[in-house]
């Protein structure tokens, strides 16, 4: 079954059309990872999807158009992580994570002791449970990134939506993160649709991409078939070399051109 | 020492953001004893054991000796409305600075900085002077005006500072608000001195009415302030989402427009409330909440609540010393809070910076 289908979407800021008429559907427990240059659309992509943009075009979650859902019920299927997260500081990491059981606490109430062991579960499989009672402005980047993951994880959707997961994260951190999530995806079946920089890192984890440029679906495909030398050059305006990575996927290498023009 | 007391001596442990019996006790008695503070000591001290004595008489199976006739009349009579109307001003004024400073997410955000309570002034000042004569009518027509000002002057300077900032810059929603205070201020006292004769009227209304406070006082503010509160009280746990950020919070399936409408339309009754009795004070919005936090930590399931007791015995005191700093003459609240809270804004400014 599909997990996700976006048909004819369209979203605009004022007068200005930042996505046309983007399809893209993902099977059940895939990893879809978004690629393109600055201001392509990716990250617009995921709001709209998240239901935080007015857009034209219809979504389907699980089968059921996002129309007919409220807020909250998108909220139960749909988390979204967004490039920076906002979080106060003081908080500890548990009230965070039980954060994202809002959409199931009644509109005036507090948590119950459901949502205190969902937070429970989610700290424990994201080997939080040290870090629970830590206050978020004293956490790592790869910490505070488990923590936002942790949030995210607690509203038990399907469908994970990530902007930018590893940014700002040192290599070894990035590798980390995004190595968790394969692992959510599989232990949780979670589907997860990544807006993601750097091209290496989509090629290793994501299962299929999605090109986009100037609001456009330029190229989908396996990664291998659309990360490549003649796409990178025509859609950023790059000169790379691809390679070959002896565990599987592609290497994507800068290549310096020699003077500046 | 355990390796959760090494965290919590570094300060990285964070504060449930759940109540605890303990900070609630706590701040009830400061209340408490604020109350019994602020009636004992005056003009005329009276006895503790008389004045506990008439407050537990009324219980049922207690019959305790209370105060002579003479001090029982000043106790119910002048220090006892004053006092109750002090709490009430200083746990509105608290509490609506905490919710306006979680609505809009900004920490220098008080109902005098926004404009709130100019904007409470000048809707007062136009009902006495323009307004039907009410007198007969079920409804003081008064508190109502007060409101619309209010969340007019909220309104104005949100709109201005979003207008005019990015969004990320605490500084600038303040800006717009002491520039629509000085604009309804002066609005303000154009109206009054226009009608020469309800002038009085109007300054007896603006420096307030703590000095000369009766229950009717109390009875006038007492249904505003009690919606106000409850309506805080019960969103506490929603402004906790808030601190996410409008798109954090709506990712989670709350409506953050809605919230921040209901917070401040809230938040500006209660403002309106207390100015429609106290007139204009300054800077509580700002010194109890942000002592709250310190204390008790930054969840809202806390600093409303807290703000709600603590603000109370704030104001309740800062009138103490209003009344006997310089007696027999009094000082005006609003100069004793602008005292402690000029210094205090200026810290949270400090830090304020440091963190964006």
């Amino acid at each position: 079954m599909t997990a996700l289908d976006v048909s004819g979407l369209s979203v605009a800021y004022g007068r200005t059309e930042v996505l046309h008429t983007v399809d893209l559907s993902a099977g059940s427990g895939a990893w879809v990872g978004l690629i393109g240059p600055n201001g392509a659309g990716k990250s617009t992509l995921l709001k709209a999807i998240a239901g935080l943009v007015e857009h034209t075009g219809s979504i389907a979650v699980q089968g059921r158009p996002s129309t007919e859902m409220s807020r909250r019920e998108r909220a139960r299927l749909v988390a979204y992580v967004p490039q920076n997260p906002v979080a106060p500081p003081d908080m500890s990491v548990l009230d965070y994570v039980l954060m994202g059981r809002t959409p199931y606490i009644p509109y005036l109430g507090v948590e119950g002791a459901d949502d205190m062991d969902a937070a429970r579960r989610v700290l424990h499989q994201l080997d939080l449970v040290r870090l629970g009672h830590r206050a978020l402005g004293s956490l790592s980047g790869g910490e505070f990134q488990r923590a936002v993951l942790g949030r995210a994880l607690a509203q038990g959707g399907s469908i994970l939506l990530l902007d930018e997961p590893t940014n700002a994260l040192d290599v070894g951190r990035q590798a980390e993160v995004l190595e968790l999530v394969h692992h959510l995806r599989v232990t949780n079946g979670l589907t997860v649709i990544g807006a993601m920089h750097d091209l290496t890192l989509a090629a290793q984890f994501a299962d299929h991409v999605v090109l986009l440029r100037d609001g456009r679906v330029a190229a989908r495909g396996p990664a291998r078939d659309v990360i490549t030398e003649e796409q990178v050059m025509a859609n950023y305006g790059a000169r790379v070399r691809v390679l070959e990575h002896p565990e599987g996927g592609v290497v994507v290498a800068p290549s310096r051109h020699r003077g500046w023009s | 020492m355990t390796s959760h007391a090494v965290e919590a001596a570094r300060g990285r442990l964070a504060p449930q953001a759940r109540m605890t019996p303990g900070w609630f006790g706590l701040s009830l008695s400061v209340l408490i004893g604020a109350v019994l503070t602020g009636t004992l000591i005056g003009a005329i001290e009276l006895p503790i054991g008389g004045v506990i004595g008439e407050f537990l008489d009324p219980l049922p199976f207690v019959s305790v000796e209370g105060l002579s006739d003479g001090h029982a009349a000043i106790l119910w009579q002048i220090r006892l409305p004053r006092v109750v109307l002090g709490g009430l001003v200083g746990a509105m004024l608290s509490v609506c600075g905490a919710a306006y400073q979680g609505a809009f997410r900004n920490p220098l955000a008080d109902p005098y900085l926004l404009g709130a309570a100019a904007g409470a002034g000048l809707g007062a000042t136009l009902a006495i002077a323009y307004g039907p004569d009410t007198t007969s009518w079920p409804v003081d027509l008064l508190p109502m005006a007060a409101f619309a000002g209010a969340l007019g002057g909220v309104m104005i300077a949100y709109t201005i500072g979003r207008a005019t900032s990015t969004g990320r810059s605490a500084g600038t929603l303040i800006l717009a608000g002491v520039a629509v205070m000085s604009f309804l201020t002066a609005l303000q006292t154009y109206f009054q001195q226009q009608n020469a004769e309800t002038l009085r009227e109007v300054y007896g209304w603006i420096l307030g009415r703590l000095g000369t406070a009766a229950w009717d006082d109390v009875l006038l503010m007492l249904p505003y302030a009690a919606v106000s509160g409850a309506a805080l009280l019960m969103h506490r746990r929603l402004l906790d989402v808030m601190t996410m950020g409008d798109e954090g919070a709506e990712a989670v399936g709350v409506d953050a427009r809605r919230i921040r409408l209901t917070v401040v339309v809230a938040a500006s009754l209660g403002t309106a409330a207390a100015v429609a009795v106290s007139g204009l004070i300054g800077f509580v919005g700002i010194i109890v909440p942000h002592t709250v936090r310190l204390m008790a930590g930054g969840s809202y399931r806390r600093v409303i609540p807290l703000s709600l007791l603590l603000g109370g015995a704030f104001l309740i005191l800062a009138d103490l010393l209003g009344r006997t700093v310089v007696a027999p003459a009094e000082l005006p609240i609003g100069v004793i809070t602008a005292f402690l809270g000029a210094p205090f804004f200026a810290v949270v400014l400090r830090s304020s910076r440091r963190v964006s």
